[in-house]
């Protein structure tokens, strides 16, 4: 009787490894995909070619206002349309930016030039990208 | 290592760290950048030139005649709560 009692823990034991097993193969992975190389320098409407076929989401930190302590990183959907990224509080910096299959696509950085307003400036510099990094499976 | 996104007429778009998982094709691979503000710059025939694109204006910093006074601001917050349910 003893005998059984532990068999069968034992093979509750076991299940629960495989299951957990299971679970850390499908743990998330980031990987870094594209490094700025001059993130100081002016930042026109572009499409950043990246394969992204394999992942399910981006991380894309842009520095706001050309300096680094004003860095925000965004996580977005591939193939979730256009998204503003950016420094959306009093500073109102943000730049749209859509991720697909292919790379991400950049507009022009924007900038309201007053609070609560829908009236906005463009400027390359504004929200410059400095990193992408590629994410997979669970987040 | 770093690799050229061009545009037009060879104009640097931006320029990137070349990475070992990344696809760089149809992207001029260089040692180098130039100085300062690489968007100033076209890469023609394997060489930079410098071409600056024109600078656009700095916004205006807002003047005091941009805000409102203290009275202005309360009147306005008097007349929408006045206004409330009517």
């Amino acid at each position: 009787m003893a005998n059984g009692k532990i068999d069968k823990a034992l093979q509750q034991l076991l299940a629960m490894w495989q299951a957990l097993k299971a679970a850390i193969s499908q743990k998330a992975e980031i990987k870094l995909l594209w490094q700025n190389a001059s993130p100081g320098s002016s930042f026109a409407a572009q499409t950043i070619k990246l394969g992204l076929s394999g992942y399910n989401y981006v991380d894309i930190t842009v520095r706001a206002n050309n300096d680094k302590a004003s860095e925000y990183t965004t996580r977005l959907k591939v193939d979730g349309g256009a998204t503003d990224i950016g420094a959306m509080g009093s500073t109102g910096l943000y730049r749209p930016a859509t991720p697909t299959q292919a790379g991400v696509a950049f507009l022009v950085g924007r900038a309201y030039t007053a609070y609560n307003t829908s009236n906005t400036v463009q400027s390359n510099n504004y929200c410059v990208p400095v990193k992408i990094y590629g994410i997979k499976g669970a987040v | 290592m770093y690799a050229l996104n061009l545009g037009d007429g060879g104009r640097i778009l931006s320029a990137c760290v070349v990475l070992s998982i990344g696809n760089y094709e149809g992207m001029p691979q260089v040692e180098s950048l130039p100085d300062g503000d690489i968007s100033d710059y076209k890469y023609l025939d394997g060489e930079y030139v410098y071409d600056p694109l024109p600078k656009p204006e700095p916004m205006p910093e807002p003047t005091a005649d941009n805000y409102v006074t203290y009275d202005e601001l309360a009147a306005a917050i008097r007349e929408g709560v006045d206004s409330y349910g009517k």
